[in-house]
């Protein structure tokens, strides 16, 4: 998976279009405990991967999310 | 052999719902869909300001005097049934053991279960005691009946699991009010003849590490309430609470059930030297749909085989178990002799998982 394709497929799951690397979510209101339970089921459900939560949740921006999940992956 | 069998199950629902159209009108942002979506909850059951467990579980007068073994008032079909045969042994003194469940006792001491011995009106020979368990409460409350039954020390037994954690929630607090309902269940178990155990094996387990993840952090003798605790505080998610109020990492929690639960549900078919194929139902902690989804997918069990029951009253902690055995068996979806898989996991974090071959007497 590119994470051109892990960001577009985190941003419909997050019903979240203007998404991007770069999007700040430590301050945007909208990366709530929900949109990470979110990512978390759509991972295991579609990938069989199970990512760090406090790490998830520790998450600064969008590309710390994808650096996460890309490095769980491998 | 003399071993622990089943008899029969109800559970007690209070009376008021909350529903979702109503947290909606708290929460900006959240639908009524997105709640239903989210957590496959409809509604939830709240118990009263005035209702404590020891209403839940036997009655007694005043305002619990709804909430009652006592009372009969009970659901389901089989709750007439139910009360009846519980009546029964409760009038010959038969019953010897009661074990009683909760993270909500009526004091810290004394233990609850004997205000229920009391109120049910047992004879003085019954041991009675309470074990402080959530979502892993039955597994874990079979073990303990079935071993003292098996061990010849009680020959008739109550489990009884009841819970209130709307009182420990903020109303505010959406990732935890959307998802907890107040339940009580009662199990009667007896020691029978049967050609093998009609109860396990047992997979228990507990991991403490987990323990910050779903709290009450404040109100115990760690750290006794003190006026600062009481004040309000909104996280990043937008959901308020005090010290005193439940907390849950709901991601964390997550993380800790994908993890443990599908290793769990494998070492005890292992156990059993039996596969999953050979269990006819599964009757998971009834936690969240999304929860659930994930489970059910990660396990590959089948619609028909995976139980669900949790849209009219919530997340309801040490009863789910109870409640959803008891919703397939008054449906007709268990026969004599199937064999059933139970599997409860969380606050703790604590886990267990047992088999139970459907046996009751005629």
């Amino acid at each position: 998976m590119t994470r051109a394709e892990l960001l577009r497929k985190l941003a419909a799951q997050l019903d979240w279009p203007d998404l991007q690397e770069s999007t700040r979510l430590d301050d945007d209101a909208r990366w709530d405990s929900v949109a990470q339970l979110d990512i978390l089921m759509l991972l295991q459900r579609d990938h069989a991967m199970s990512v760090s939560a406090q790490e998830l949740q520790e998450s600064a921006t969008m590309a710390d999310v994808l650096d996460l999940v890309l490095a769980t992956e491998s | 052999m003399r071993t622990a069998v089943i008899q029969g199950i109800d559970h007690y629902l209070p009376e008021e719902r909350l529903t979702n159209a109503e947290l909606s009108a708290l929460y900006p942002g959240w639908t009524a869909d997105k709640i239903l979506e989210k957590t496959g909850i409809l509604e939830r059951r709240i118990a009263a300001d005035t209702e404590r467990v020891t209403g839940a579980i036997s009655g007694g007068g005043g305002p619990n005097s709804s909430w009652a073994i006592a009372s009969g008032n009970w659901a389901g079909r089989a709750a007439a049934a139910f009360a009846v045969r519980i009546g029964a042994r409760i009038a010959d003194g038969g019953i010897d053991l009661l074990v009683f469940c909760t993270q909500s006792p009526d004091h810290f001491l004394p233990t609850t279960a004997c205000l229920i011995q009391e109120r049910l009106g047992l004879g003085t020979n019954v041991a009675a005691f309470d074990y402080n368990l959530g979502c892993s409460a039955f597994p874990y409350g079979l073990a303990i009946v079935r071993g003292l039954i098996d061990a010849g020390i009680a020959s008739t037994a109550l489990l009884l699991m009841a819970d209130t954690y709307s009182k420990f929630i903020h109303p505010l607090d959406k990732s935890v009010r959307t998802l907890f309902g107040d339940a009580a269940s009662a199990v009667l178990i007896t020691a029978e003849e049967r050609a093998a155990p009609s109860i396990g094996p047992f997979v228990l387990g507990t991991d403490g590490t987990g323990a910050g993840n779903l709290i009450v952090p404040a109100g115990a003798m760690r750290h006794p309430l003190a006026t600062a605790d009481l004040a309000e505080k909104t996280d990043k998610s937008d959901n308020t609470r005090t010290a005193a109020n439940l907390f849950m990492n709901g991601p964390a929690i997550f993380e800790f059930t994908v993890k443990r639960v599908p290793a769990l549900i494998r070492d005890v078919v292992a156990a059993a030297e039996i596969s999953l194929d050979d269990v006819d139902l599964v009757i998971l902690h009834q936690a969240s749909e999304m929860l659930l989804a994930t489970l059910q997918g990660s396990l590959r069990i089948p619609d028909e085989k995976f139980v669900r029951h949790y849209s009219r009253c919530g997340n309801t902690v040490s009863s789910t178990i109870p409640i959803a055995l008891q919703s397939v068996i008054d449906a007709g979806r268990v026969a004599r002799g199937d064999v059933l898989l139970v599997a409860g996991f969380g606050v703790g974090y604590s886990w267990g998982a047992n088999l139970i071959r459907w046996e009751p007497n005629a």
